[in-house]
């Protein structure tokens, strides 16, 4: 079948996107969405690692927060548990990470 | 229950270099950007988040009370504070509102007696490295370099029944937000700016120029201006009872400060030099220099006070002591530390041209002071 860019639209919002290697992957949906907003430091985190330990591994877990320290910590812890940051962005002042389970 | 801790409670630690453990458990990146320091403090690093499943794996790290743990805001700190005092570790504390309060506490000390009555202050902002000054003669007061944060100094006037009737920056601040403007809504007060560093500023002001006299209380008691550029084109000294020279961002006791931060280095080094080893130079030997930031802890002297004489600093401090200009030149214009953070957006704010919410500003502000060469 032949693919037009717009069924592509369709088919994968915005969860389509460019892996570091610039390969074109298509991202698999979160299997869990967390809303840690309106939480301040730890329990973004603490919410984020409780959530990741009920998934499997290659499972995606989306988090939207609202504390701007959230942004180097859970980048970091990210990094320091094992887990992929695979994408993240700020849509109306809310802080949106997906994290891949390692 | 952990024990909060103030900020102002670690200042006289630090200040009487009483012992202190400290782990911060804040992101290694933010740990290594700037932390709490002194002689008699040590600490050790690591994040609330590799924390979760408990302290065991950092207790041998740790001596087996008296923890103090400190975090960006407050709230991770008193969970690891929690978890420390399971273990059964006694004399658990965190630090009340974080590295955030630490930034912003402010430490009067006396810097000494004014003749014909009145005394001057100097408040020292530990957290940040910023100093800012208060002349008090005769139930009035004079503001110079304040920080952002206005409160400390009308308590201070207060308890010392003055009245804050002069306000005065010896120049365009790019690594803090001026609570200048701040404090004369608050006061009424007369707010001096050099107009050179003042050419975009977007408020009233009274124009800070070479020979000045400023007037503080009925035994007027003067602060007398002394144009000094190179940190920016505008910088201007103040030297108060033919006994202080307040040199702003010009000279520190331990650097000089950078010409850089305005983007015309180029053409202020050349100034920088002549306030150096020209003007300051025809100054008595015997002045108390009080800048308005130190770098390192050692330029804190036991009883809290940053200063020393002209004369000692011609003696020790290398940045006066760099014969050749070209080497000079060099020495201010490369191996610069980082520019502090948001310099630019503060400059801005503090122009008037931007004016963000409270936490914006404390966030511009984060982190180290970096005013200096070196």
């Amino acid at each position: 079948m032949k693919w037009k860019s717009d069924q592509t639209a369709a088919r994968y919002p915005d969860w389509l996107s460019h892996s570091r290697g610039s390969r074109l992957i298509l991202k698999k949906e979160a299997n869990k969405v967390l809303d840690a907003k309106g939480l301040a430091c730890p329990m973004p985190i603490v919410k984020t690692k409780k959530a990741m330990d009920e998934l499997n591994s290659g499972d995606i877990l989306e988090i939207h927060a609202t504390d701007k320290g959230a942004k180097a910590d859970l980048a970091a812890w990210t990094d320091s548990s094992g887990h992929e940051l695979v994408d993240q962005k700020e849509e109306d002042e809310v802080l949106k990470f997906w994290i891949k389970k390692g | 229950m952990p024990k909060a801790m103030s900020a102002q409670e670690i200042a006289r630690k630090v200040i009487d270099k009483k012992e202190l453990f400290i782990l911060d458990v804040r992101n290694q990146k933010e740990f290594a950007d700037w932390k709490i320091e002194g002689d008699s403090v040590e600490v050790f690093n690591v994040p609330y988040f590799d924390l979760l499943d408990g302290v065991e794996s950092i207790m041998d790290k740790l001596p087996n009370k008296n923890v103090l743990v400190v975090c960006a805001k407050e709230g991770s700190s008193m969970m690891v504070a929690d978890m420390l005092e399971e273990t059964g570790m006694t004399g658990v504390s965190y630090l009340k509102g974080g590295m955030k309060a630490w930034s912003e506490y402010l430490e009067p000390v006396k810097v000494g007696d004014i003749s014909d009555g009145g005394e001057l202050y100097q408040f020292v902002r530990l957290g940040k490295g910023c100093l800012s000054y208060m002349v008090i003669s005769d139930g009035e007061a004079m503001v110079i370099d304040s920080n952002r944060m206005i409160q400390p100094y009308l308590d201070f006037v207060k308890e010392k029944n003055a009245k804050i009737v002069q306000i005065a920056d010896t120049h365009l601040h790019a690594d803090h937000i001026s609570g200048g403007r701040a404090l004369r809504e608050e006061t009424g007060a007369q707010y001096w700016l050099p107009p050179k560093d003042a050419t975009e500023v977007q408020f009233d002001y009274n124009a800070l120029e070479d020979g000045s006299e400023i007037t503080v209380g009925t035994t007027r008691v003067g602060a007398q201006a002394v144009y000094s550029p190179g940190h920016t084109i505008g910088s201007t000294s103040f030297i108060i009872d033919s006994k202080y020279l307040l040199t702003g961002d010009i000279l520190f006791v331990e650097s000089i400060g950078r010409p850089d931060l305005a983007g015309l280095t180029e053409d202020w080094v050349g100034d920088l030099r002549d306030t150096l080893y020209g003007r300051y130079k025809e100054l008595p030997d015997d002045l108390e220099v009080l800048p308005a930031h130190f770098a390192n802890m050692s330029e804190v002297q036991d009883d809290g006070k940053v200063s020393a004489t002209l004369g000692e600093l011609y003696k020790v401090n290398t940045g006066l002591n760099v014969e050749d200009e070209g080497e000079f030149r060099k020495m201010v214009t490369e191996n610069l530390p980082p520019q502090p953070n948001a310099y630019q957006e503060i400059r801005q704010v503090n122009m008037g041209k931007l004016t963000p919410e409270e936490e914006e500003k404390r966030e511009m502000e984060i982190g180290p002071n970096r005013c200096a060469v070196s």
